[in-house]
């Protein structure tokens, strides 16, 4: 596979895994997006909820295998973002289908 | 104008800067540019003491070193820690983004950082510039 085709695998699969964790997010917690983030920021977005308390969200897909050690990654990886209290991270499954929708904290 | 356009506007540019980079760096280059100009607008809009704040303050300046403007990251990091409410945690995050990039260039560079930091040959490079054909003769 070419560089690029490797780019777009990689691409559908995040940007898939994107969508649905956005609709969960919206669908069961009620968040709104604000914003895309930077790398730096330790997470992919920055969403609210119906009280205005900030979420920094870190989403993840997986084309194959199970879903739990990529989660246990993620919300490793979104724990490093100091500015934001509520930090979540969603991993979204596609062979077969699942997704996980999780704090690092007590939230 | 408004943050929730400016919020929307950053998504778009992001995700465009990100995409761009599959394709190499030089392509990028001025998609990031318009990532760390909308950062900055956000930055104007939103005060310091906010998370938003922050995050757009890092963002300008990490965009503007991910468009190779390295002037420019630098102003902006030197104004926002300026800033008088600026908490020490978002000082010492922005003076890492910029000891990053002269490290990156460093070990790019490395016959030439023996010599010269990467912020020496900067401001040589600025001073020239300034200086114009005449002025480097001189």
């Amino acid at each position: 596979m070419s560089k690029i085709d490797q780019h777009d695998h990689n691409r559908i699969t995040e940007d898939g895994a994107e969508a649905v964790a956005l609709a969960l997010a919206h669908r069961h917690r009620a968040w709104r997006i604000v914003r895309r983030m930077q790398r730096r920021e330790r997470a992919d977005w920055l969403l609210e909820d119906a009280r205005g308390n900030e979420i920094a969200l870190e989403v993840s897909g997986v084309d194959r295998g199970n879903i739990a050690g990529r989660l246990s990654e993620k919300l490793k990886q979104v724990a490093k973002n100091a500015d934001i209290d509520q930090r979540w991270a969603s991993v979204v499954g596609f062979e077969e289908p699942a997704v996980a929708l999780r704090s690092n904290g007590g939230y | 104008m408004e943050t929730d356009l400016l919020n929307t506007l950053v998504t778009e540019a992001i995700w465009r800067a990100e995409e761009l980079e599959a394709l190499g760096k030089r392509p990028a280059l001025s998609a990031w540019e318009d990532v760390s100009r909308i950062e900055e607008q956000l930055a104007k809009a939103l005060p310091v003491s906010e998370a938003q704040g922050r995050i757009a303050r890092r963002g300008a300046v990490d965009a503007a070193l991910k468009a190779g403007d390295y002037d420019r990251a630098q102003a902006l990091a030197d104004a926002y820690i300026a800033e008088e409410a600026a908490p020490d945690s978002l000082k010492t995050a922005l003076r890492e983004i910029l000891e990053e990039a002269d490290q990156e260039i460093a070990s790019r560079f490395q016959h030439a950082a023996k010599h010269h930091t990467p912020r020496e040959a900067r401001e040589f490079a600025r001073r020239f510039s300034e200086a114009g054909a005449f002025g480097m003769a001189a």
